[in-house]
Order: structure tokens, then sequence, then C-alpha cells
């Protein structure tokens, strides 16, 4: 180890290490399926971060589609919106053909970016 | 940061501070799977924030979607190509713990406790801009389970149509023909008759070649009607993005084709009628495609349409 933290117990076995960096759950969120929005992210200045759009929503033809996420770098606006237009215009095709919009839970991470 | 542990290590700065709130590892477990879709149940109540990270050497895995119940994420879904041992653990916000034994807490103005050594928490080792076809190593580490298994459609509308004749075989009219003709004549004739000695008067009848115009009838096929086919369809090609990892611990994306080019949509009619179709440029139309299959495929004219997909994220690898 060349840098970081551990914690030893008294035989010397290491109980707590952390050797690089942070991980931060800025935001955890559970979005409805036809719901659009936006957040302003409040991300440690020194932190990079990572947001995923997380389908809920499933079943054995794997067509649910989270929500689409943008963020704005400017306003440090994260906004999320249904990556599908409308269920109805595609429900007269083959279930598995089918895509249906899901609810998202919607995780933005914030962590320390690795040395480049 | 005004109290606590901080660290200068070469990928930053690492502050155990009143503010650190890092994810706790919560449990772990591994599953064997197939080829398939699987659902795996995690937790047998749902925890709120739960992030499942994973490792999979030699399989090809996509995280659908997260199961849930009303307290939070309780597994997940899954689709995996190959056979092989799926690792999994998962991780979830920080709760404060007894102050016994030895170690270090850090507590935060308020008394709140942000850090205690007993936790083994996350620690983020690599990330990436989702890493397409190039290779990262995992250096043992898991990853968090993402979503790039978004499902990809791609729509492609097919309409085609087509008619044939009927046609039937019938007299189409007559024409006057010059041909020779068989014709059957008699006469009387004077004959002896042995028996009476005497001539009689005696009916003599036979064939003779004559030319002359005759009316014969004219035969062919008539087209009496047509049958008209028209169908349309809608042909799906869809994706899913699995993450690969290699059995030599590195891994990489790749897109699995679940459909190719495969039938989602298909309407046909088929019909007599008696007068001939038109050629509209594009098909033989004839009637209008039926209204109903107008209304519900008239999206797909649409170029937002063509294809659905959904956005791609980060890979982080962590301990």
């Amino acid at each position: 180890m060349s840098f970081g933290i551990q914690v030893r117990a008294p035989g010397g076995d290491v109980t707590f290490e952390l050797t690089s960096r942070l991980t931060t759950l800025i935001m955890s969120r559970v979005v409805g399926r036809n719901d659009s929005g936006s957040a302003r992210l409040n991300i440690p200045g020194t932190m990079d971060f990572v947001a995923q759009a997380i389908p809920l929503d499933g079943d054995q033809h794997m067509r649910h589609v989270p929500h689409r996420l943008t963020y704005t770098a400017s306003t440090r606006t994260l906004s999320w919106a249904p990556a599908i237009s409308s269920d109805a215009q595609v429900s007269e095709l083959e279930a598995w053909a089918s895509p249906r919009r899901s609810r998202s839970r919607i995780v933005v991470f914030g962590y320390m970016p690795e040395a480049s | 940061m005004s109290w606590g542990v901080e660290t200068q290590g070469i990928f930053g700065r690492l502050p155990i501070d009143q503010d650190f709130d890092n994810l706790i590892f919560r449990k772990q477990g591994s599953r064997w799977l197939s080829t398939g879709y699987h659902v795996l149940t995690l937790e047998s109540r749902g925890v709120a924030s739960l992030v499942v990270a994973a490792r999979h050497p030699g399989l090809d895995v996509a995280l659908l979607s997260y199961t849930n119940d009303a307290y939070g994420t309780t597994g997940v879904r899954l689709y995996v190509r190959g056979s092989g041992r799926f690792y999994w653990r998962t991780y979830q916000d920080a709760y404060p713990l007894p102050a016994n034994g030895w170690g270090m807490i850090v507590y935060s103005a308020s008394g709140k406790q942000t850090f205690h050594s007993d936790h083994r928490y996350a620690d983020v080792k690599n990330s990436r801009y989702y890493i397409g076809s190039s290779r990262l190593p995992m250096r043992g580490h898991y990853y968090l389970l993402n979503s790039p298994a978004t499902p990809t459609f791609e729509y492609e509308t097919q309409n085609n149509s087509w008619y044939y004749d009927h046609r039937s075989w019938e007299q189409t009219g007559t024409r006057q023909v010059y041909r020779q003709v068989y014709e059957y004549n008699c006469r009387y004739e004077y004959v002896y008759d042995y028996s009476s000695g005497r001539y009689v008067n005696q009916r003599v009848c036979g064939y003779s070649y004559v030319y002359k115009w005759v009316t014969e009838p004219t035969y062919g096929y008539v087209v009496v009607g047509y049958t008209v086919h028209a169908e349309a369809k809608v042909l799906c090609t869809k994706y899913i993005t699995l993450v690969r990892h290699h059995a030599d611990d590195y891994v990489s994306e790749i897109r699995h084709r679940t459909h190719n080019r495969a039938t989602a949509y298909f309407w046909a009619t088929s019909y007599y009628d008696s007068v001939s179709p038109a050629w509209n440029g594009e098909s033989w139309v004839y009637h209008q495609f039926n209204p109903a299959y107008q209304g519900h495929l008239k999206w797909l004219a649409s170029p937002s349409y063509a294809g659905i997909t959904g956005h791609s994220n980060k890979l982080v690898m962590l301990r």
C-alpha cells in the first residue's frame, strides 16, 4: 500500500483499507415511468460523478427502457425524460418488439477521478 | 475540512471528515448462471439505494433492470450469455456502528457518525466512459452493475402488393374459313335387277369433296377478374448490450442481437375484384390499405422512431 488508510486489529489483520477514492451517493431517486424533470447536482468540486438511470420494471421480453439523462455542465443540472415518447404508439407490435417505458432509479455517485 | 483525516494520494485528496459518506459493503454471493433471462433475488426485503456490483469471468452479462419492493431494491434482472459463475456484491448507505473495540470513528459537529473503520467502504479503483470494444483490465475488482443493456430497437416497414388475373377459356368469337369439306349427296340411277330382269330406279348415295366458306367459333383465355394481395410488415432488429468479462479478467462491451429483422407486425389482405388494379409507382394499389393498419403504423414513418435507444453509462470499478 503506497497511500491511503489502513486500520489493523491487534493481531495485525487489516480490518479496513481505503486506498484511492471516495464514493459518495449524490442522488438516488425513483422517477415514474412518465415523469420528466431535472435537479441541480451538488457535486464536491474535486469529484467526478457518474449518473445512471436503472430501469425498475422488466420482463422476459427485455424491452423496458429507462429514462434518458442529460447533464448540463454550465448549470450543473441533471435532466431526465422517458426515452420513448409513448407506449401506445408501439403497442400493436409483438411483445418482444414493443418497448415499454420503465420507472427508473436515477443514481448519481461522486468519486475522485483517476490520475491521467 | 475542519477535522478528520486527509491523505493526498496520487489519485487526489482523500478526506475522511464530517462529510464522508462512502457506500459500505453489505454482502456478497455468487450463482451459477447459463444463457438466458434470469431474475436474481439478492435481498428478501428491499434496501433503499442498494448498489449492485458484479464479476462474471467467462460470461457476458447485461443488467436489464433492478427488481424492487416498497422498501427498495431486492435484486436484478439479467440476461446472460454463456455459462459460468456470477459473483455479486451489494453496497448501501453507511449507518452508524457502536463505538467499541479499536479503530477510528469520525463524527460531524452535530454528532453524526460519518466514518467507522469497522465498515468495509466502497473504494473506486477505476472508471471509464463506456468501454466499447476496448478491453479494460478488472484486476480482480468488481464493477458497478450498470445498464448499458438498454434495449435498442430498429424498425423497418415493408409494404408489398401484387395481383394475379383470373382467366377463363371461352368462346371469343367466330371466323370464316374456306376449307374442303365432305358433302354427302344422293342421286337416282337405273340399275339392272337380275331377279326381275328389269331396270329399276334406285337411290345411290356417297361422299364427295367440296370447298366452301364455313363459320367456326374461336376460343381464348379471357381475364374475368383480379385477385389483389397487399401486405404490410414491420421488421424489428433488437439489440442488448452485454459486458463481456473475459476469462483473463478484462472487460469489454459487446452488442448482442436478439432479433434480426424479425417480423414484429404483419397485416395482409386479399380480395377479388373485376377491375384492373393500378400501379402507383410503388405498389399495386387497388384500394387503400386497411385504415387500421395505417393508424397503427403511421408513427413508423417518423424519423424519430427509426430506432429507440437508451443512453450509455460510465463503467465504475469498485473494490
